[in-house]
């Protein structure tokens, strides 16, 4: 070989995310073991397993959040650092504080801060671009909303339409339905449909085991290391359920 | 000239608090700026023992190091996980305010920091220290705030996006490359130049009712961010200005009572805010139980008015007795019903109207 990774121009560009030997650890314990994991474009992925798999930290981890000690990642056969502009990403809706004095239409808009770096501001043609990504969620009434006052459905429409102004081929979301009710979650799922039937690749954290089935084509069931990866329908079997969660099937 | 000198520094270095203060209460780092505010007394005695030097730029940004020391040591202190936040917090900045107090005491006797300086400033004598400035005899003191508060406007104002979503939503920021902790780390360093410059005017402990108060009021009191830095920065300045007035007339400590005033605002606005205040709330949710138990009692009088009990069910000594509500609180639901033409009353008895009756059959519906 004699290359090293880095001075390789593209490394496995046949998939939307590729995760090779990744381990994260706080401290001694693992948190993620040795990850290997590939994902296809155009897909929407399923990340589940039980409470303290690691989902939310292999999404971190893959973006960069947290250092791993060791494994590299590519999206789309290149690093992370000439990616960014091409990866949409929605934390958890509790990780931030609702209270805090802004409004639904800046919060979307906070999506382009990327694109407009430390020193550039937004003009009128971004905040159209917001009020257009909360249209497609369906909150454009709620624009001007101080975002204390949204329910948690609304709260999570807002952070998708955050991820979805950004326009990049790969969404990455962290449980975009959890605290919702059935109705809404119905919404953000079709709506997560249509990005992906528009050629986008969805990696989303879900927690609702009922519904999984239903509306994912793509699985990566995960507790501590990767059970079982791939096509929805041929891995979804009681039997990598049961190796994922343990005894107790209720997530 | 000399109450022009010291409201003007009070408003200065207020103002310049205020500023950085929204960011850190919102950030809930605000306590960061009291371990601050305490560690460069260390810094500044020590840039005294190097250069003899107690004011201009060098011993201000020397001394400000200082406070990006206590910073840095907090967040190792608290990334280790072995102490929390809040007592790393507590454990890094008593130890090098300890330090520097034991080093005045040992090696600068001579030098004028005093305990008193130390913890509430001496506003009252900054015209003493001037210097010449286009003919004009300026005092120091304002020369060098005016000149950190710009430092602090213009830092605020460039990057005014990316520290609201650095603040907002840390991982989005570093997710989208924006650096956040960098920007944190510059905010805390302008926090330390800061609590440096206004040390001489108003000490280490009402530097940070400077940084905390002003910011707080103004958060129960809008909802939009912009709103709330102009906020923070009218009060802290309505405060210097008020404060300076009673401090002459009731002849008390000048920084005291300007620190005092953000206090009574916030007092103020805790009581009496529109939507948020503890007044609000409690008429608001006063209302809510009158509501509610109107529509209690509509459900009752539904239920009991085409039986035999009727005349001893449907009455006001019923409500008192039956749904064992005091008097005042029933005659108040009565009253409310009677205002709305939801119910009549005829002698003892009280009586739906249709406006009441759909209103009670509506709700037995609902489920």
């Amino acid at each position: 070989m004699g290359n090293t990774l880095e001075q390789v121009d593209t490394h496995e560009p046949g998939f939307a995310l590729h995760v090779e030997d990744l381990t994260v650890t706080y401290g001694a314990t693992p948190v993620l073991w040795d990850i290997d994991m590939d994902i296809p474009p155009g897909v929407m992925a399923a990340v589940i397993g039980p409470n303290g798999a690691g989902k939310s930290t292999l999404l971190k981890a893959v973006l960069g959040l947290l250092k791993p000690v060791a494994g590299h990642i590519r999206f789309l056969g290149r690093p992370l650092s000439e990616m960014r502009q091409a990866i949409a990403y929605s934390p958890q809706r509790q990780s931030v504080d609702w209270d805090f004095p802004t409004t639904a239409g800046d919060v979307v808009e906070m999506g382009l801060y990327g694109e407009l770096g430390w020193f550039k501001r937004p003009n009128r043609e971004h905040r159209a671009r917001a009020l257009a990504a909360l249209q497609e969620v369906g909150m454009e009434a709620f624009a001007e909303r101080q975002i204390s006052e949204l329910s948690g459905g609304q709260q999570q429409r807002v952070f998708i339409a955050r991820a979805l102004v950004q326009n990049t081929p790969i969404i990455i979301l962290d449980e975009p339905t959890a605290g919702v009710d059935v109705t809404t979650e119905n919404i953000i799922l079709e709506l997560m449909k249509r990005l992906r039937d528009r050629g986008k690749t969805l990696i989303v954290v879900h927690h609702d085991l009922t519904n999984v089935q239903a509306h994912f084509d793509w699985l990566v069931m995960l507790n501590v290391q990767v059970v079982a990866q791939g096509p929805l329908n041929e891995i979804f079997t009681e039997e990598n359920l049961r190796a994922t969660y343990g005894r107790r099937l209720s997530p | 000239m000399i109450t022009a000198s010291i409201i003007l520094t009070g408003v200065l270095a207020s103002a310049s608090a205020a500023l950085l203060g929204t960011f850190l209460v919102l950030r809930g780092s605000a306590m960061m700026s009291d371990a601050i505010s305490h560690s460069i007394v260390l810094g500044i005695i020590l840039v005294w023992l190097v250069t003899r030097q107690v004011s201009g730029p060098i011993p201000i940004l020397g001394a400000a190091l200082a406070g990006v020391l206590t910073v840095l040591l907090t967040q190792w202190l608290a990334q280790s996980q072995l102490v929390r936040m809040d007592a790393a917090i507590g454990l890094v900045f008593p130890a090098l305010f300890a330090a520097g107090v034991l080093l005045i005491a040992l090696y600068a006797r001579e030098v004028h920091i005093h305990t008193d300086t130390i913890l509430l400033g001496e506003i009252g004598f900054v015209w003493l220290n001037t210097v010449p400035l286009a003919g004009w005899e300026i005092p120091l003191s304002i020369i060098t705030l005016s000149l950190v508060l710009i430092a602090n406007l213009l830092f605020v104002g460039i990057f005014w996006h990316s520290l609201k979503l650095a603040t907002f939503d840390p991982a989005l920021a570093a997710a989208l490359g924006l650096f956040p902790s960098t920007l944190y780390y510059a905010l805390m360093t302008l926090t330390s130049v800061t609590a440096v410059a206004a040390f001489d005017a108003v000490g280490a402990i009402l530097f940070v009712a400077f940084v905390i108060v002003p910011p707080a009021t103004a958060y129960l009191l809008t909802r939009r961010l912009w709103l709330m830095v102009c906020l923070a920065i009218g009060l802290s300045t309505a405060a210097c200005v008020s404060g300076y007035a009673l401090a002459v007339y009731w002849n008390v400590s000048i920084a005291g009572m300007m620190a005092s005033m953000t206090g009574v605002w916030f007092a103020a606005t805790l009581l009496l805010a529109p939507q948020q205040g503890l007044l609000a709330q409690l008429l608001r949710r006063r209302k809510a139980r009158l509501e509610h138990d109107c529509r209690v009692m509509l459900a009752h009088l539904l239920t009991h008015q085409n039986t035999a009990q009727v005349d001893e069910e449907n009455t006001q000594a019923a409500l008192t007795q039956h749904l064992n509500w005091p008097q005042p609180h029933a005659n108040a639901v009565i009253k409310r019903a009677l205002e709305q033409a939801l119910i009549e009353k005829n002698g003892n008895l009280l009586r739906l109207k249709p406006a009441g009756e759909t209103a009670a059959r509506e709700l037995f519906a609902r489920r």
